[in-house]
C-alpha cells in the first residue's frame, strides 16, 4: 500500500505488553501449515488473544502495543498477515529484527512510542504524523510527541517496503540508464 | 571532531565514508564481500528477475557458499542445485562454491582469507555473526538479500555495544561453546539486567590471548540465537599473523578506543565456569551438566559452523582415539571446510574417527538443518554442537535435542549418555593450555 502522507488517522486497537510472535500475534502452528500465504495466515493473526480481529480490522486501522511487540523468533508471518489487512503499528519497543521485517514489508510503524498504551483506548480514533513524531488520540484529545521516524526508512514504510522500493530504484537506475 | 568510538562503530563508519557512526544511526555501507547461502541463492535470482533486475552490483564481490544442502536428499534440492548453477552463470559469480567445494560459508571465507580483522560483509544467514571471531563485522540480512544484492547495501542500524570482560581462564574440560551457552542464558533469563536485543558484545580481558580462532567462532556462534546484533573480538597478535598469511588483499585491523562508549560492562570469571549442556528447546536454555549427566543418547554430532575448525576435530579425536563410540548412539562428524576435510585424513585423524566408529559427513551443517542428512526420529534424544535446538531442528519435531561442547559430545557418544568431560579417561586433568 502505497501511503502519500506522512500524518495518518485510524482506529486503535490496543493489546497489551509481551506479544510473543509466535504465540500471541501469530500461533506457531500457522507457519508450517500455511508457509507465507497471506490469505490464509490473516484469519489466524492474533486468534489466541483477540479473536476475529481480521473480520475488525480496517484498511489504515492502528495496532497500538506495548513493551517487547512481536518478541521472540523473528518470523515473518504475523507481519505478513498485519501488512495484508493494511494496519499501522504503533508499539512501545519490539526487538529488532522485527521492527526490520516490519519496514521490510510496508507496515508503517514506530517502535518507540514510550507509554503509548496509556493513552489509547480499544476503538478510539487515532492520529499519528511519523514524519514529526506527534501523536494525538482525536477521541480522548490526549497528546504526545515521540521521535520522528528517519525519513529513508519512513520512505520505505510509505511506499510498501523493499521491493516496491526496488522497484523505484530499477525505474530510477536500470530503466533510465 | 570524532569522539571515540567501538570496533564495531568504527568498521561500520569506514564502510559507509563517514568519520563518525553513533548507536541508533541509520547507515548504508558498503561491503568488501556478500555472501549468499544456497538457500537463497535460486529464491533471490527468481526475485530479482521478477523485479526487472538483471545485473549484481558487483558479481566480483559476491560468494556463494554450498552448505545448508551438500549431499542433495529430495528431488527438490537437485532442482534447487541446477538453478543455483544456472544463477551462477547469468549473474556470471565467479566466487561459487558448488557441491563439496568450499565447505561452511560462515568458515571457508575466514580460512581462505576473503575475509580479515577489520572487514566489513553482508550475509544473508545470521550467524554471520562467526566473522567476529576474527575481528570483521558481518551484518545479517535475512531476505533483504535482494536488496544488497542489486544496489551493493541496505540500511542498517549502529548498534550499541556492550563490552565483557573476561577474566581467569577455560578450565580443564571447559570450552568456548560453555561460555557462549552461559552467556545466552544469563542473558535471557535477566542475571545481567541488561538488553541484549541487536547489541553488539565486544569480548575484552587478558584471557583474551589464550582464546584461538576456533574458540573465539564457537562462542560467536553459541550466542548469536537469542537476537544480538553481533559478537566482536579485538583480534590478538597470534589471529592477525594467521590472517596475514591467509590474506587475499591487505587489511587493516580495528580495535575499540579506549574511551569508547559502552551501553553495558560485564565481566565474566573464566575459572568459574563448568561444561554447560543446553536443554531441548532452546539455546538459551542451558544447565551446569550435572543436571543433565546419565540421560542416554542415541544420536551425536560434533561440527558444522560453530566447531567445525580443525581444532575442534582435532580435540574430539583426542577423546575418540583408542576408545569406541557406544553400540545403540551413532555419533557424525562434520567438517566445517574442505580443507579441514582434506586436513584431518592428512594428519590421520580420519582414521582415529574411523576406529572408533563414528561417521564422516561432507563439510557444510551436516544434521543441523532440519535433518537434511542423519536425522532424528521421534522420541530419540540427540547431543550435539548444532547452532540451534529448537524443535524439529534435525528432523522429527519430537527429539530431544541437547546442545554442548565437542569435549561434552564426543564423552557423551563414547558413554552413550550425557557425560562430564571433566574426568573423563584423565583427558582433561592437565591445565588447559
Amino acid at each position: 500500500m502505497t501511503e502519500t502522507s506522512t500524518h495518518l488517522r485510524g482506529r486503535c486497537h490496543k493489546f497489551g505488553h509481551e506479544m510473543h510472535m509466535d504465540t500471541k500475534v501469530m500461533p506457531y502452528k500457522y507457519i508450517h501449515l500455511h508457509g507465507f500465504d497471506a490469505e490464509k495466515l490473516v484469519p489466524h493473526l492474533f486468534e489466541d488473544v483477540a479473536p476475529g480481529f481480521h473480520e475488525r480490522a480496517q484498511p489504515g486501522d492502528f495496532i497500538v502495543a506495548g513493551r517487547n511487540f512481536a518478541f521472540g523468533k523473528a518470523h515473518s508471518q504475523g507481519l505478513i498477515a498485519i501488512a495484508s489487512l493494511k494496519q499501522r503499528l504503533l508499539c512501545e519497543s519490539m526487538p529488532f529484527n522485527s521492527y526490520r521485517g516490519a519496514i521490510s514489508r510496508g507496515i508503517v510503524c514506530h517502535r518507540r512510542c514510550t507509554g503509548i498504551t496509556d493513552l489509547v483506548n480499544d476503538g478510539d480514533t487515532i492520529e499519528m504524523d511519523f514524519a514529526t513524531g506527534v501523536f494525538t488520540n482525536v477521541t480522548t484529545g490526549a497528546t504526545a510527541q515521540f521521535d520522528p521516524v528517519q525519513r529513508d526508512l519512513l520512505d520505505m514504510m510509505l511506499v510498501g517496503g523493499m521491493r516496491p522500493m526496488l522497484a523505484k530504484w530499477r525505474d530510477e537506475h536500470i530503466r533510465a540508464a | 571532531m570524532t569522539t571515540a568510538m567501538t570496533a564495531t562503530e568504527k568498521v561500520l563508519a569506514r564502510a559507509s565514508g563517514r568519520a563518525q557512526v553513533r548507536p541508533g544511526e541509520t547507515v548504508y555501507p558498503d561491503p568488501e564481500l556478500v555472501i549468499v547461502h544456497d538457500g537463497y541463492v535460486a529464491s533471490s535470482k527468481a526475485q530479482l528477475d521478477e523485479l526487472g533486475i538483471p545485473k549484481l552490483f558487483d558479481q566480483k564481490r559476491v560468494v556463494f557458499a554450498t552448505d545448508h544442502a551438500v549431499v542433495y536428499t529430495t528431488p527438490q534440492q537437485v532442482a534447487r542445485g541446477t538453478a543455483i548453477r544456472q544463477a551462477v552463470r547469468e549473474w556470471g559469480v565467479e566466487n561459487f562454491f558448488d557441491v563439496g567445494q568450499g565447505g561452511h560459508g560462515h568458515l571457508f571465507p575466514m580460512e581462505m582469507g576473503m575475509v580479515s580483522p577489520g572487514s566489513f560483509l553482508f550475509a544473508n544467514d545470521v550467524h554471520c555473526t562467526n566473522n567476529g571471531a576474527v575481528g570483521a563485522v558481518a551484518m545479517r540480512t535475512g531476505t533483504e538479500i535482494i536488496c544488497v544484492l542489486a544496489t551493493g547495501t541496505m540500511w542498517v542500524e549502529v548498534p550499541p555495544t556492550i563490552r565483557i570482560t573476561l577474566e581467569g581462564n577455560l578450565q580443564p574440560g571447559v570450552l568456548g561453546r560453555d561460555l557462549g551457552y552461559r552467556l545466552a542464558r544469563d542473558f535471557t533469563n535477566g542475571t545481567y539486567g541488561v538488553d541484549w536485543d541487536y547489541r553488539v558484545l565486544e569480548f575484552a580481558g587478558a584471557a583474551l590471548d589464550g582464546l584461538d580462532l576456533a574458540t573465539r567462532i564457537a562462542i560467536c556462534n553459541t550466542v548469536t540465537e537469542i537476537g544480538v546484533a553481533n559478537l566482536f573480538f579485538p583480534p590478538s597478535d597470534k589471529i592477525i599473523a594467521d590472517a596475514r598469511r591467509r590474506a587475499q588483499k591487505p587489511f587493516t585491523p580495528v580495535y575499540s578506543d579506549a574511551n569508547a562508549h559502552y551501553e553495558a560492562e560485564l565481566r565474566i570469571d573464566l575459572n568459574r565456569l563448568g561444561p554447560q549442556v543446553v536443554m531441548p528447546g532452546a539455546p538459551d536454555q542451558a544447565v551446569e551438566i550435572g543436571e543433565a549427566v546419565g540421560r542416554k543418547v542415541d544420536h551425536a554430532f560434533i561440527g558444522s559452523c560453530g566447531s567445525g575448525m580443525y581444532e575442534d576435530l582435532e580435540l574430539t579425536a583426542e577423546i575418540l582415539r583408542g576408545r569406541k563410540v557406544a553400540p545403540g548412539t551413532r555419533l557424525f562428524i562434520v567438517p566445517g571446510t574442505t580443507a579441514s576435510a582434506q586436513r584431518i585424513v592428512e594428519t590421520g585423524l580420519m582414521r582415529v574417527f574411523q576406529d572408533a566408529g563414528a561417521i564422516v559427513l561432507p563439510a557444510g551443517c551436516g544434521p543441523c538443518t532440519r535433518g537434511n542428512m542423519a536425522p532424528l526420529a521421534p522420541g530419540e534424544v540427540s547431543i550435539s554442537t548444532a547452532a540451534t535446538n529448537i524443535a524439529g531442528r534435525m528432523g522429527a519435531k519430537d527429539a530431544d535435542i541437547y546442545l554442548a561442547s565437542p569435549a561434552t559430545v564426543a564423552c557423551s557418544a563414547i558413554e552413550g549418555r550425557i557425560t562430564d568431560p571433566r574426568g573423563f579417561g584423565g583427558l582433561f586433568h592437565r591445565e588447559a593450555a
